[in-house]
């Protein structure tokens, strides 16, 4: 029986088994950071919301040829298209020097570089597209007025010609 | 940080503070390189503070530590295809000056053992060397607890021919 007890104390630990210093700061460390809250931002549903946001709006839309066969059908859009046109000329008038330069405009006051407006206000260019809108009107007036001079004196001394010459005639034969 | 997180914290580092040595010298008995060793320590630590999140219903905490690091020594070895570390091996692990008592001790504890069968050679560890009861060790391994005990008994005897052998061959 000692030989028993003497083979158990041969297998008992001889020594002191120490684990080191740092395992416990880092089970530590590691419960603590398992137990901070996770702010993660999931994505996944908002990727998901615009896909099906997606594929609603491609499902919704008309087809391509349809709203081209309705445009062309459309008397609406056809008059609104004609409409547009004077506007796109007036355009083409303005990009024209010339008229512009011909007029005598009332000399705008200069702002001075800092008085400028960093934007223009809508007002303001409805009011200078009218303005230069009339002063294109007078400009065209202005132009036509010679032109009419030179060849309306022409046609003029003509018919008077002409009258007269027929006048002195009638009278010669009724004086016969 | 809530009041119950601090508590729970407070649990694991008195956890920590009992069970740490014990823990690593059933690792280091088993495995014999002390890096190892403590990242297992470490591994059963936490799942236990999980546990205690969790508010797992844990019966008896002292056995689910014995279980816990007895699994993770399974693992350990099935994950590295070794079943034991062998003793020539064992020797020429590089070993630092504070470590080389408790290495010796691995290598005479296992050199002891190694004539006995696998299941006899761990109750012996777990018995004398990891101060189990019969009944711990007997629920740790899935046995009768007499089973535990006779098997403790066949491995006591057997140790007592070796040693008398190796004394009437000096």
């Amino acid at each position: 029986m000692n030989e028993f007890e003497d083979i158990e104390q041969l297998l008992k630990p001889q020594c002191e088994f120490k684990a080191s210093e740092t395992l416990k700061q880092e089970v530590m460390e590691k419960a603590r950071e398992e137990v901070k809250p996770q702010r993660t931002i999931k994505l996944w549903p908002w990727l998901a919301a615009a896909c099906v946001i997606g594929f609603i709006v491609m499902y919704l839309m008309p087809p391509k040829s349809a709203v081209e066969d309705s445009m062309e059908g459309n008397p609406l859009v056809a008059e609104k298209v004609e409409t547009t046109k004077p506007a796109e000329e007036t355009k083409q008038v303005v990009s024209t020097p010339e008229p512009i330069k011909s007029v005598e405009t009332p000399k705008r006051r200069k702002l001075h570089k800092k008085n400028r407006p960093f934007c223009v206000k809508k007002e303001e260019i409805v009011e200078m597209s009218e303005e230069t809108r009339l002063q294109l009107q007078l400009a065209s007036l202005n132009e036509d007025v010679p032109q009419r001079k030179e060849t309306d004196i022409y046609d003029e001394i003509r018919q008077i010609r002409m009258r007269g010459e027929r006048l002195i005639s009638m009278y010669e034969e009724n004086d016969k | 940080m809530s009041a119950e997180t601090d508590k729970l914290l407070k649990e694991l580092e008195r956890i920590v503070a009992e069970r740490q040595d014990w823990l690593f010298r059933f690792a280091y008995m088993r495995i014999g390189i002390r890096e190892d060793a403590e990242d297992l320590v470490q591994e059963v630590l936490l799942s236990v503070f999980r546990r205690l999140r969790e508010k797992t219903q844990m019966d008896n905490m002292e056995q689910y530590i014995i279980r816990a690091i007895s699994n993770a020594c399974t693992d350990y070895f099935r994950r590295k295809s070794l079943r034991v570390v062998e003793l020539d091996k064992a020797r020429e692990v590089p070993v630092g000056e504070s470590d080389r008592q408790i290495h010796e001790e691995y290598v005479r504890i296992s050199r002891l053992l190694e004539s006995l069968p696998p299941e006899q050679r761990e109750i012996v560890r777990l018995k004398c060397y990891d101060e189990l009861t019969f009944k711990q060790i007997a629920e740790l391994q899935d046995i009768p607890e007499a089973t535990a005990k006779s098997r403790y008994r066949y491995a006591i005897m057997h140790l007592q021919q070796m040693i008398k052998k190796k004394g009437d061959e000096i």
